[in-house]
């Protein structure tokens, strides 16, 4: 997991118009964020308390930022369009190659960071999670088997992925 | 509203500091960061998904007069109880990154402390997590038990009955506390 940050500056008279946009994105399954793969966390926050007021863009994300950002501009282009266009200078997100140039020369790079499971990537801990709840049910289940029942069953558990 | 977070909740809070504090900052990070005995208090608190200190001196082409301190944190929980945690278990730690920022006032007493934070978090309209029904604790358990599954995979896979019945009560007591 890496953190990936930009702060970019927004014209004081915009800020109203920045945040009616934030709040305009839709969350939950319809999240922009979520059909980008690779994405533990990720926020936008107009940050109106700077002297220069900035919409920050940050995500703890799996791999290479610049791989994140092309995703970004593929699959989430129209939802960051309508909070970044009322930053300075924002060069769109049709095209990954100038957006990465954008959020890059506004990066706030982290210098300390607590990360609480390393290196463990989004489809990790999802299989992980996935692979504690079907342990917890086949534990339930097992309680009631013979030997021979309880060896079988985790055979054919083992091979199912269930 | 683009707010999806579950368990995990965001807060973003802007400080300014010190211009010398700044330079305290950038000068100590980067030995901090790589300290396992810095970071280990506060990995043990439990509840932070992923937390991050940076320091912002310029916003795109303009600089900014005095260097702001951003802080990001995932967290489980209300946000009293960490700010309670970070003043009661890790004060110096605190104190390491914001002792220079304007109106701190010490990471004790904790209700000073609580009111500093309360007025510096900006809100976060939109947030977005890959997990939201897991805990901090529950992914370090699914991610510990995954490990140790793999694990038992490997050696019971030419057991016989018997033997994989024993093997089997050994594995799930063992990992009781996990599940």
């Amino acid at each position: 997991m890496r953190s990936f940050a930009a702060a970019c500056e927004l014209p004081a008279e915009r800020i109203d118009a920045a945040r009616a946009a934030l709040a305009r994105l839709p969350g939950g399954a319809a999240s922009p964020f979520a059909r980008l793969g690779g994405t533990h966390f990720a926020r936008l926050v107009v940050l109106d308390v700077l002297p220069v007021p900035a919409v920050l863009l940050a995500a703890e994300i799996d791999g290479d930022a610049r791989r994140w950002v092309g995703r970004l501009s593929e699959r989430a282009g129209r939802e960051l369009d309508c909070v970044f266009e009322h930053c300075d200078a924002y060069p769109g997100s049709a095209d990954a190659g100038p957006l990465w140039r954008y959020f890059a020369a506004r990066r706030c790079r982290a210098g300390f960071s607590i990360l609480s499971y390393g290196d463990a990537s989004v489809p990790e801990i999802e299989a992980a999670l996935a692979l504690r709840s079907r342990l917890r049910e086949f534990a339930e289940r097992a309680a009631a088997l013979d030997q021979a029942a309880l060896r079988e069953q985790w055979r054919t558990a083992s091979a199912s992925g269930s | 509203m683009c707010v999806s977070g579950g368990r995990a909740q965001p807060v973003t809070i802007v400080s300014p500091v010190k211009r010398w504090w700044g330079v305290w900052l950038r000068a100590t990070w980067p030995a901090a960061d790589r300290n396992p005995l810095v970071k280990r208090p506060l990995i043990r608190l439990s509840f932070i998904h992923a937390a991050h200190w940076a320091l912002l001196r310029r916003v795109g082409p303009h600089r900014l007069r005095r260097p702001h301190l951003l802080f990001q944190t995932n967290f489980d929980g209300d946000l009293v109880a960490y700010i309670d945690a970070f003043s009661l278990v890790v004060p110096w730690r605190i104190r390491a990154m914001w002792q220079g920022a304007e109106g701190f006032p010490g990471p004790v007493p904790v209700d000073r402390f609580q009111d500093f934070i309360a007025k510096a978090v900006t809100p976060t309209p939109c947030y977005w997590c890959a997990y939201p029904d897991a805990s901090v604790t529950m992914i370090r358990a699914a991610l510990e038990l995954r490990r140790r599954h793999e694990r038992f995979e490997r050696e019971s896979a030419a057991l016989g009955d018997v033997e994989f019945a024993a093997a089997w009560g050994g594995f799930l007591e063992a990992a009781q506390g996990l599940l």
